[in-house]
């Protein structure tokens, strides 16, 4: 559909970005994005985390301010202040967060802010006739009088893009919609976007996944650090690269998005051995098929797979926080992982993903957050010693190389790379043998990225086991002794690292492209 | 399996336990105390607690914003000050019911613009109007109850008289709760309301002016507590300045048996209904089974507890995990 | 900017009520003569220290994020079952150590409920608040009265009014010993490190291992242990138990914990702020009764020092 669609509505550009710029504090978000979105066309943007997605979707949307740079809008200049100020010029996101109201019916959330009312008294019953159109011709599944919260997240985001398009909405940002649907859902809401873009609707659809660009995209924008790196039409994509089949055309776009791999090269940890530290059985969650695996002392071992493949999933289970079926052995002796407690005791500790959320302590400050998970060690006849605290605090800063003047400084106040340093060195307090580590380096520049990765080898030569669980494939490249990939909650293939690993095919494993070995 | 749904649909609403609980405490008070099984006695436990529910009403919509009020006891009092005051200097009971009305829903409007406008933490900003609406009453009545000879003695058909043989204030009651059962369930003002505990970013997105529907909660419940405080101050033919002390517990205690969530987002004007008369009938059944009334804020202690417990941790669960199974 | 800013701004909050502690005091002092004499300071102290003792606790508990509104029933529970005990005879100092046993049993089924249980702070300790009080009046009701005053042994008084040094009554001792002990935990403890990490985050902190329910339950039966301590002293020094006392303490122990620059979503908070916020609203209302003021503008002033003082808060935060 995608050469006609554009044929069809000729050359007109919807919205055109000039040099959009955008500074936060330590780092350039965005850095002079220039490009256009083509009326009626599906404008895919895909790069890595921290390439500038997020930043340029809130832009857009009005929810940030931007630095530098000029957007227009139908030929006018844009320059919305508010989301609410966007939306009435028919610019109106899909957050990964919805926005509706469970205790309320599918109907109730389709008119919230627009009742027709009389003396103030809900005319019940008449819901405008458009917007139950709209929300058949999307999905003839969902019943009016039906409860949003009994409703699937596919149905919700149903609901919302439904809302969305009865405001006279131009073009619908859609800010990954797949990410927690299972394959069946992402199906049908690819046919809801194929119907919006039949309505003549622009869809922005920002994604991690590949594979989907190909299947609903016009056109794409790879952002790779800030900066756009490609802008092509998919077509050209596909026949440019002189490949006939899709998985080619796919790598093209990895290529792309990943850049020169110039960084540090893959160094097998120094002290591994075949002893096994920890073994998981046939785990089984909601989400989980069966997942079996065994880390051994002294390696790294990488979870690689899409966003939803289970891998936070995984490091849930291991850290006591989700209950299972299954069987979870260290150093040969099954352990009930029962609780975050029975996890620490069991020698085991979760570096968590969500750092601000899961992590740290931002009211208080570097030294008081490094002991906070092995308190002992700053305790001095059960009190706490502050000479203690203070060397303890002066080492962690030093061996992480933690840039900061003072140790008194509020965590909060940290750089997002600083931030998972104070985070690693209180996890690393509890002296555990086996960590796990959720997304070690998301959100965290160049320069500190390579430094938690020497951290992380110089654990696994310590002699602890390390499972990385990363969602980037050169880090998981770089890093890792054995590599586990996941595809839908279940354990694709157990990889060595090593020369000859060839990332494309892990990306087509993973992508669920290719059978497994 | 349709009839299934409906059946956890009902175990799951914490209505039907609290009905249920009524209805037992009802049985077993009329098997057990003769002068219990009575219209004049329901119509006395109607009238004792009337003033509860008519705030409680008001009050139940504000908790489903996911705010509540600690100042309604005081405003309550201050309101009939007021009214006795100026019942005292000679005014007719109408106009001074008004103005008195005027008087105390100021406590409603520094409410709503401490918590809507200036986003103060609801605990905080509804204490201090607690303390300063209450200094004020004290102040006004010069610490003492203003009886005064010139207040008339027709002051107390309000809450004395009846008319076609039910208690005045029953009808207020019963008119509050229809009132704002309508508001609750087909009003835009009652569906805003619910909107904004359940998700407050889906109502700021949908246009739903959060902080003027929040504001106006805090006015009517201001409103109503001074309407109670007329009430109040009928029943007394005084104005006592102390009275209502620990009334906004007893608000906010019948409004979450009611199954009224405290973190608003849901809620039901006839669960707090059924809430305030679980509450009146323990405390009258007590009462005329000769059981000291010291009992009745132990009991009301721990029922309260243990419904919200049981309603929120297990009743929930029960449906969830059935769903889940199948 | 940067290294010390934590520290600052700390000390900019306790400034402000430090001047507007010694506004109070330079005014009043100058418009009673009778303000500035050590007999009035020990007047003030001595109301205050039942606040300041309980609130101690509390500041912690509020500093998780949690409140206890059952502060003031513990209190008369336990005034009136000391009272109780010690008509019956069991000896005195056996009494206080039941009621101290009670009012924790108190506090730990308030831990339960919101630490194991994950009921919400009000509703929980809302429940126990109407509970205790109802005991309370139970208690009163067994001995067969209102309120217990006649009968009790002639030296029920002596503990409530001993004095230290024949100058220093006992309960402000306890007040010094309890504020020092609570500065202490605050600063050099695991409580107290634990504390403000609920208070910050408390996801991080189960996700650090920190036993979160364990710690709910330490804290309420601390308020709830100082509570009813308060109300065995109180009670031993009036001699006699009345089970309506201490109503909408709890609210005043919030005002000056908020007061103190404690915020009511946890995570930040100091001993030593609460305690000028109990002696703000402490000499403003003994300097109101020094001249002749009737005592209930005392409650308006509390209402308005609290509104002002958040407002002020907020516009300083909003700022900075």
């Amino acid at each position: 559909m995608n050469g006609e669609a554009e044929m069809n509505s000729g050359d007109a550009i919807l919205m055109s970005i000039r040099g959009l710029s955008k500074r936060f504090p330590g780092t350039q978000a965005l850095d002079e994005v220039s490009f256009d979105i083509r009326r009626n066309s599906v404008h895919c943007i895909i790069g890595e985390n921290g390439s500038g997605k997020s930043t340029m979707i809130k832009i857009l949307t009005g929810a940030l301010e931007r630095s530098g740079g000029e957007l227009s809008f139908e030929g006018r200049i844009y320059d919305p202040k508010s989301i609410r100020e966007a939306m009435s010029e028919g610019v109106t996101a899909l957050y990964q967060e919805l926005n509706v109201v469970d205790d309320l019916t599918v109907g109730e959330n389709l008119t919230l802010g627009r009742e027709k009312s009389r003396l103030g008294m809900i005319r019940s019953g008449e819901i405008p006739p458009t917007l139950v159109e709209n929300l058949k011709s999307l999905d003839e599944t969902i019943k009016l009088s039906d409860r949003v919260g009994d409703l699937s997240v596919a149905q919700r985001q149903v609901i919302e893009i439904a809302r969305a398009i009865s405001t006279d909405c131009k073009m619908l940002i859609m800010d990954e919609p797949t990410a927690a649907l299972s394959e069946e859902e992402t199906g049908r809401m690819f046919k809801v976007i194929r119907k919006l873009s039949a309505k003549g609707i622009t869809i922005v659809y920002i994604s991690h996944k590949l594979s989907e660009v190909f299947e609903i995209g016009d056109r794409v924008t790879v952002l790779r650090d800030g900066r756009v790196v490609g802008d092509r039409t998919v077509d050209e994509i596909r026949n440019g690269s002189g490949c006939d089949s899709e998985s080619e055309a796919c790598h093209e776009l990895i290529r792309m998005m990943l850049g020169k791999v110039v960084q540090e090269e893959y160094v097998p940890s120094r002290n591994r051995t075949e002893e096994t530290l920890l073994e998981a059985r046939k785990i089984r969650t909601g989400k989980l098929k069966d997942v079996s695996f065994e880390l051994r002392r002294g390696e790294i071992l990488g979870f690689y797979g899409l966003v939803g493949a289970g891998k936070t999933e995984i490091a849930q289970v291991l850290y006591g926080i989700d209950p299972f079926q299954g069987e979870i052995l260290m150093d040969g002796r099954p352990v009930r992982l029962s609780g975050v407690s029975k996890a620490l005791g069991a020698g085991i500790t979760l570096i968590p993903e969500e750092r601000r959320a899961d992590g740290i302590f931002g009211e208080l400050s570097i030294r008081e957050n490094i002991p906070m998970m092995r308190m002992e060690k700053v305790l001095r006849n059960g009190i706490i010693n502050r000479t203690l605290e203070n060397q303890l605090a002066d080492r962690s800063i030093k061996s992480m190389s933690l840039a900061t003047n003072s140790r008194e400084k509020k965590v909060s106040q940290l750089s997002g790379g600083n931030q998972q340093k104070v985070v690693i060195s209180k996890c690393l307090n509890r002296e555990s043998t086996v960590l796990l580590m959720d997304e070690p380096t998301r959100g965290v520049d160049v320069g500190a990225k390579q430094e938690i990765h020497d951290i992380i080898r110089n654990l696994a030569n310590q002699g602890k086991g390390v499972i990385v669980f990363s969602s980037e494939l050169p880090e998981i490249l770089q890093l890792c002794d054995r590599i586990v990939l996941l595809y839908e909650g279940a354990v694709r293939t157990v990889l060595d690292n090593g020369r000859g690993l060839d990332g494309d095919r892990i990306m087509a494993l993973v992508a669920g492209r290719e059978a497994s070995a | 399996m349709k009839r299934s749904m409906d059946l956890k649909r009902a175990v799951r609403d914490p209505k039907t336990l609290m009905l249920t609980l009524l209805v037992l405490l009802n049985l077993f008070f009329a098997l057990n105390s003769e002068a219990f099984f009575s219209l004049e006695n329901y119509f006395n436990m109607l009238k004792q607690s009337a003033m509860i529910i008519i705030v409680a009403s008001a009050a139940t919509i504000l908790m489903m914003t996911g705010n509540f009020d600690l100042s309604t006891g005081s405003n309550l009092a201050l309101t009939g000050v007021v009214y006795s005051l100026l019942l005292s200097s000679g005014m007719d009971l109408l106009p001074a019911a008004l103005l008195a009305i005027l008087c105390g829903s100021s406590v409603g409007i520094v409410n709503g613009l401490l918590v809507a406008r200036i986003e103060f933490p609801p605990f905080i900003a509804t204490l201090g109007t607690m303390y300063i609406a209450r200094g004020l009453a004290l102040i006004l009545a010069g610490g003492s109850p203003v009886r005064g000879e010139k207040i008339p003695e027709n002051v107390t058909i309000l809450a004395r008289g009846d008319w076609m043989g039910i208690p005045i204030p029953v009808y207020f009651l019963v008119l509050f709760v229809v009132l704002f059962r309508i508001v609750e369930g087909r009003s835009i003002f009652g569906k805003y309301s619910m909107t904004i505990g359940g998700n407050r970013n889906a109502a700021f997105y949908s246009g739903i002016p959060v902080g003027r529907i929040v504001f106006w909660n805090y006015q009517f419940v201001g409103i109503l507590a001074s309407f109670a405080g007329i009430l109040m101050a009928s029943r007394l033919a005084a104005g006592d300045p102390r009275i209502g002390v620990g009334f906004e517990f007893d608000v906010i205690l019948a409004i979450l048996l009611g199954g009224t969530s405290l973190k608003g987002g849901k809620g039901s004007v006839l669960g707090t209904l059924i809430g305030a008369l679980i509450v009146a009938v323990l405390g009258n059944g007590l009462d005329m089974m000769n059981i000291l009334t010291f009992w009745q804020g132990i009991l009301k202690g721990i029922i309260f507890v243990l419904a919200i417990v049981v309603n929120e941790k297990i009743l929930k669960n029960v449906g969830k995990a059935s769903t889940r199974a199948a | 900017m940067g290294a010390n800013s934590r520290p600052i701004q700390v000390d900019r909050q306790k400034i402000v009520l430090i001047s507007i502690l010694a506004a109070i005091i330079a005014v009043m002092s100058f418009l009673s003569p009778k303000f500035l004499q050590v007999s009035n300071f020990q007047n003030i102290l001595l109301q205050l220290a039942p606040l300041i003792i309980i609130a101690s606790a509390a500041n912690l508990l509020m500093i998780t994020g949690n409140f206890d509104l059952s502060i003031g029933s513990v209190l008369a529970f336990c005034a009136i079952m000391h009272a109780f005990l010690s008509k019956q005879g069991v000896p005195i100092g056996l009494s206080i150590v039941i009621c101290c046993v009670l009012a924790v049993l108190w506090g730990v089924s308030n831990g339960i409920m919101v630490g194991v249980l994950n009921v919400n702070p009000v509703i929980a300790t809302m429940g126990t608040m109407y509970a205790a009080r109802g005991f309370a009046f139970l208690i009163a009701r067994w001995d067969g009265g209102a309120n217990i005053s006649a009968g009790l042994p002639g030296n029920f008084s002596d503990f409530g009014r001993t004095n230290l040094f024949g100058v220093l009554p006992i309960i402000i001792v306890f007040m010094v010993i309890v504020v020092a002990l609570f500065i202490f935990i605050e600063r050099k403890t695991v409580l107290g490190r634990y504390s403000f990490a609920i208070g910050g985050n408390r996801r991080s902190s189960v996700l650090s291992g920190i036993n979160v329910p364990g710690m709910m339950i330490v804290l309420y039966s601390l308020v709830g242990l100082l509570a009813g301590f308060c109300g065995v002293v109180q009670v031993s020094r009036v001699g006699s138990g009345f089970p309506n006392i201490a109503e909408g303490m709890e609210f005043d122990v919030v005002v000056a914990i908020v007061l103190g620059g404690t915020s009511m979503l946890g995570g930040s908070g100091s001993t030593a702020g609460m305690i000028l916020g109990a002696f703000i609203v402490g000499t403003a209302a003994n300097g109101l009764n020094l001249l002749n003021v009737p005592y209930f503008y005392q409650t308006i002033t509390k209402g308005l020092l609290l509104i002002v003082s958040v407002f002020t808060d907020q516009a300083i935060r909003r700022r900075g």
